[in-house]
Formats: structure tokens, sequence, C-alpha cells
């Protein structure tokens, strides 16, 4: 095993589990010291099944090969429980109200999730093992928030799944470029499935249920679904977060759509900063890059 | 309160903004130049022996699944195939799927849509030409016999149809053995092979049926696939139009969004595929002329009673308003802030739908683009 130290967020291990097809990727992934936080963990545990929930609905698809994928996901999903943090060792060091200070430090007003504690844990792991530590997230709103924290301690790196399926391309002689497109191909379409399917799912129901007097009565509601559908079709995320709140803020009132789009929240993380870049768009770069620009492994920085 | 027929002389809103399901709501109002363009497709089919793969492209809410739908109605295709003097095609709208197995999603579409009853029933006593032909195709003696299965009418159709969904227990599936029938089907090639051998037989000698049409709705997704289910696809439409060489029809309905847009299909729809496709329709935003024209249509096949304005209960002033004030927008957007308008005149009580009553609405039914 290499030293290089992995925290893994919970966006980035649901990707990597679907779009890990033949269990590859989780060998690739244990010459990397991992690192998952508790609280991240649970995330994971409740959320990991979404991605199939639609397929399940779906009346085409395959029932017998989705029990088979949801055993996958069990199996996958022990591997990732093997890395898990108890988080009391840290508490026991440092105080249960550790997060907290740490989103006080930040000035991070969400509530205690993921990405918080985190970025807590990676301060405490470089701290105690005097090391860098690499945070893979793909909630790129996450990763902008908290760079800045991660620069000025010092820390180390906060980087998504692209990044981390070069380190492990680079680290691992077997695993070919067509590999890596085929991995970066499949995250690509783990994300535009969600987004097609959330733009379906909202436009059935605002083709059955938005009628005229639906508009008279909930105007702001019908108004936010329309902006979301649009946003989606043009695929403009950083719009996307306002209709997020929105619907967060408004959850036990219009109950029926935000159930609908909860499912999807990876969509709602997929670019910061109006104009920044994008997962969707990295790996589109990525895919193109690595066809003429070749990523060096050991064996190949004699021959440049 | 009046009622909505009598206030407004019709018969239900006719705009309505999911595509119709009910046979005699799918009517095709306007845009002739479209409608000719699929006649002249289908008819060719009917008429010529040759497999055909059409691209219609257009963006959300252009007409490409109510296209699909309308021309898979049975009375249309009777019209069209009794023009050409020929039998009626086989036709059928699926979605194309997104999930892990897409060659399996679509054998079990068409599965679905199969009603070996009434097929028996057309091809009785053709049932030994039918076997010989059977025979000649592929070398497969598995495949001919699951097909010889669908058209014995010795075997129960619902046994059959079991078998085809792969939910036989093995009790059932000794019933078969005497067909021949000794194992379950169970990976794509399989899957292609009975869907090919079986349109195959349902277009023999252009008897029962003149050619299969197949629409393939939401053809976008492909570009949610990764690059193994992209291959797949790709490969299963290279094949059936190889193993039905003769007699199939494939529309592919593309929405353009900020994913895929027509220029894009060579990333997604490979060479082999794409030098196959013989026309490409495009469902254009209609123009006000053309709106208006589609618009009086519609109308007259939901009007109850008559009138002299062909836009009631709209005055042509508010049409031609929605229309500037719409700019170029999708059929699907007029009809939205005309199905809008008419229920919100009609919850209020007025009729006709003047200037007046536009105004007052115009906030709530105007789409806005941001």
């Amino acid at each position: 095993m290499n030293n290089i130290c992995c925290l893994l967020d919970a966006c980035t291990v649901i990707n990597l589990i679907y779009i890990d097809n033949d269990d590859s990727l989780l060998k690739k992934l244990s010459s990397l010291e991992i690192h998952i936080n508790d609280i991240v963990f649970s995330e994971i545990r409740d959320n990991v099944y979404n991605r199939i929930l639609n397929l399940e609905m779906d009346k085409y698809s395959n029932k017998l090969e989705l029990r088979q994928v949801r055993k996958d996901i069990d199996q996958k999903l022990s591997f990732f429980r093997g890395k898990k943090n108890n988080n009391q060792e840290l508490f026991r060091d440092l105080g249960s109200d550790y997060f907290n200070k740490i989103a006080e430090l930040t000035k991070y007003n969400k509530r205690t999730n993921g990405e918080l504690c985190s970025t807590a844990h990676a301060l405490y792991l470089s701290r105690m093992n005097e090391n860098k530590i690499f945070f893979y997230t793909d909630d790129y709103p996450a990763k902008d928030y908290f760079s800045t924290f991660f620069n000025y301690q010092q820390i180390g790196h906060i980087k998504d799944s692209v990044d981390l399926l070069i380190l492990l391309f680079w680290l691992d002689d077997k695993f070919s470029v067509k590999m890596l497109d085929d991995f970066l191909s499949e995250l690509h379409s783990q994300y535009v499935t969600q987004i097609s399917d959330l733009k379906s799912c909202l436009r059935n129901f605002y083709a059955e249920k938005v009628n005229a007097k639906f508009k008279r009565e909930k105007k702001e509601l019908a108004h936010n679904i329309t902006a979301l559908i649009n946003n989606l079709d043009r695929m403009e995320f950083n719009s996307m977060k306002l209709s997020w709140q929105y619907f967060e803020k408004n959850s036990k009132k219009h109950n029926e759509v935000f159930n609908l789009i909860k499912n999807y929240h990876s969509v709602f993380e997929l670019e910061a900063t109006p104009n920044s870049d994008t997962l969707l768009g990295k790996i589109v770069l990525t895919r193109e890059m690595i066809k003429s620009k070749k990523i060096y492994k050991w064996g190949d920085i004699c021959t440049i | 309160m009046t009622e909505f027929n009598q206030k407004y002389k019709l018969t239900t809103n006719p705009f309505r903004l999911t595509p119709a399901t009910n046979p005699k709501e799918l009517v095709w109002a306007g845009f002739e130049e479209i409608k000719v363009k699929f006649e002249r497709r289908i008819e060719r089919s009917i008429r010529i022996p040759n497999s055909t793969l059409v691209l219609n492209w257009g963006e959300y809410g252009s007409g490409k699944t109510h296209a699909a739908r309308y021309f898979s109605k049975s009375e249309v295709l009777s019209g069209l195939a009794s023009k050409a003097q020929k039998s009626i095609p086989y036709s059928m709208v699926i979605s194309l799927p997104k999930g892990k197995e897409p060659v399996y999603s679509i054998y079990i579409a068409i599965i679905d849509k199969l009603n070996i009853e009434d097929i028996r029933e057309k091809f009785a006593g053709k049932e030994g030409d039918l076997d010989k032909f059977i025979e000649s195709i592929g070398s497969n003696i598995h495949i001919q016999n699951v097909i010889k299965a669908i058209f014995n009418s010795s075997i129960p159709y619902l046994e059959v149809k079991k078998y085809l969904y792969g939910n036989m227990n093995s009790s059932e599936f000794k019933g078969l053995s005497a067909s021949g029938i000794l194992r379950v089907l169970r990976d794509d090639s399989d899957y292609s092979a009975v869907i090919a051998g079986l349109f195959s037989c349902l277009t023999f000698n252009k008897e029962v049926f003149s050619c299969i049409i197949i629409w393939i709705d939401e053809f976008e997704d492909i570009a949610v696939l990764n690059n193994t289910n992209i291959d797949k696809i790709n490969n299963y439409i290279r094949e059936i139009l190889d193993s039905v060489p003769n007699n199939l029809l494939l529309f592919l309905n593309l929405t353009q969004s900020a994913l895929i847009s027509v220029e894009d299909l060579g990333q997604y729809v490979y060479d082999s595929v794409r030098s196959r496709i013989k026309e490409r329709i495009s469902f254009d935003l209609p123009s006000g002329k053309v709106f208006k024209d589609y618009l009086i249509h519609l109308l007259s096949y939901f009007r109850e009673g008559e009138d002299e304005n062909p836009f009631f209960p709209f005055e042509e002033n508010v049409i031609d308003r929605i229309i500037r004030e719409q700019g170029s927008a999708s059929l699907r957007q007029f009809n939205e802030s005309l199905s809008l308008l008419l229920e919100l005149s009609d919850m209020d009580e007025k009729s006709p739908i003047d200037m007046n009553v536009f105004e007052e609405y115009k906030e709530e039914i105007i789409w806005h683009k941001d």
C-alpha cells in the first residue's frame, strides 16, 4: 500500500459503487489508505439504493437482474463499511462538540452533514498522522466552500471522482485508457440519467397536475416547477440550487414535489457558482483529453 | 353555471398536454406537410420490400410522440394499406430503455404488445408454409422452435407468453420439451434472434402484415447511456435491420436538448447505423400561419354545433396576440397557453374569449422562457 490518505464523501462512494460493474475498482482502491467518516457512511446507507428505485418501478427492467444489482450494492457497501471510522475516538480526543466548532470556524450554517464532518475529520487525520489528506467529493458547492479552509490550514486537497479515477489509473499498470474511459462514461451516464429521469418526472407531474385551478391556487409552486424543468433542460445547474432551496424550505407544504426531487439530490450539486466548472463538463473534457494527451504511469516516464 | 359544451361549442378541452391514448381523441390537425411525409414513407414500406431507418427530430413538445401514436392507429394504417392494396402493417411504439439491459427491455416491450391469440387467428391455415420458412431462418434450431411455438395453436398461448417472459417454473417448462424447447432464453443474442424471427414471420410474403413499423420514442436517451449500452443499442438496431432486411420501418424520435442535438448524433450512433438513415423529418416550431391552420382544424374535430368564427370560443385577434407574445414556441407551449386560457375562462364563466379576457389572464397563461 502507498501512503496516499483518502477521505471519501457519500456521493463519491455511491458513484464508485454504481460505476464499478465487476469489482475491479474496489480492488484498485485497496491500494489506497481509505477513510470514511461515520456520518458520511450513514448518508451512503440512506441514499445508496435511490438510483435503482426508478429501475425497480420500470416494468421493462429485468427484475432478476435488479435483485442481483441490489446484492452487488450490498457487497460493495460492506467493503466501504470496513473503511468507516468510528467518531468515538475523535470525540474522545477533541470533545463531542468538535464538528460544531469546525462549523463555527468555517461559518458553515447548514446542518451537520457529511461534507462538514469529512472536512473536520480531514483536519484531525492530517494533524494526527502528519500527513496531507485528499478529500474526494462530487458535491461541487461543498468542494468550493471548504477549499479555502483546506488550503489555509494546509490539510491537503479537495478532489472529485474524476481525479480519483485518474489517480487509480496511474497507480495501476493494468488500468488501461479504455478502462478509464469506460468508467468515465459510466460516471457521466449516472448523472445524466438522473437529470433525464428528474426532468421526465417533473414534466409528467406538470402535464398531469398543473391545470388552471392548480396554477391559480399554487402559483409559486407552478412557477418553481417550470423554472426547474427549464434549468434541467438547459443544464444550468447553478440556477437549480435556488429551486432546491425553495422545495426544501417548503418540503412539508409541497411534499409531493419534494419527495419527487429529493432522490435526485446529487443533480443539484453539480456546479458551485455561476459559469464555474461542473463535474459533467470535467468528465466530458477528460474523456476528450485522454484520447490525445497521455497520463504517465511509472513505466511511461522513461519514454518521455 | 353553463355547461362547458354549450358555452364553448366544444365537446371537451382539445388542448391536451399528454399525448392522447384513446384512439378517438387521437386526431391529426394541420401540419399537412409532415403528415404527407409520414404517409409516403409508410406507404413505401407497405408496398416495397425494404428496411428503412427514419430520424424524426425536433424540440420537446413538437408532436413526435403524437405522430408515433397517430400513425400506429389501426384505422390510419388500414387506410394507407388499402390505398396501396396491401395488408396492414404491424406497428408499435416503444421508449428507448435507460436501464442496465436495453436489449432485454426492448424485447419485453415487444412481447408485452404481442397478441399471440390474434396472430394465430390471422395465420390460421398458413402454418405449414410458415414452418418451412422458419426452418430457413438462421441455423439456431432452438430459436426456430420458439418461433414455431408462437404460431402453433396446439400449445396454449399463455404458456408461450410465460416462456417468452422467462417466468416458467421447471414443471411447466417440461410441457414445452415436446416442441423442442429445451432451455430458457438467456442472453441478448437469444432475445434479438427471437424478435428478428418473429418479425420475419409476421411479414412472411407480406400476406398478413405488409411490414413492421417500430417507433423508438425518447431516442435522445441514448446520450445518457454508458459506452457498453450505446454499443448494445447500435448493434441491436444494426442486427434487427440486417435480420429483417425487407419489411422493417424503424422511426427514431429524437428530442433536442442541451444534452443532445441532431448534430451530436455521430457521438452516439455509429456510422454503420447512421448510414442507414434514409430520411430525417424535422418537427419545426410552427409559424403563425401553420399554428392558426392547426387550430382551426383541431377545433373543428371537437366542435359541437356551429359557429361562423372558426376559432370560437377564441376571437381571432386573441390568437394573433398569443402568437406574438409567445414568439417561437413549441406546439405544446401554445397548447398549454390555450388550455389554461380556456380553463380559467370556464372557471370564471367567460365566453367568448376576447381581448379583455386575454388581458385579465395574460400573466397566468403566457409561457415564459425564463
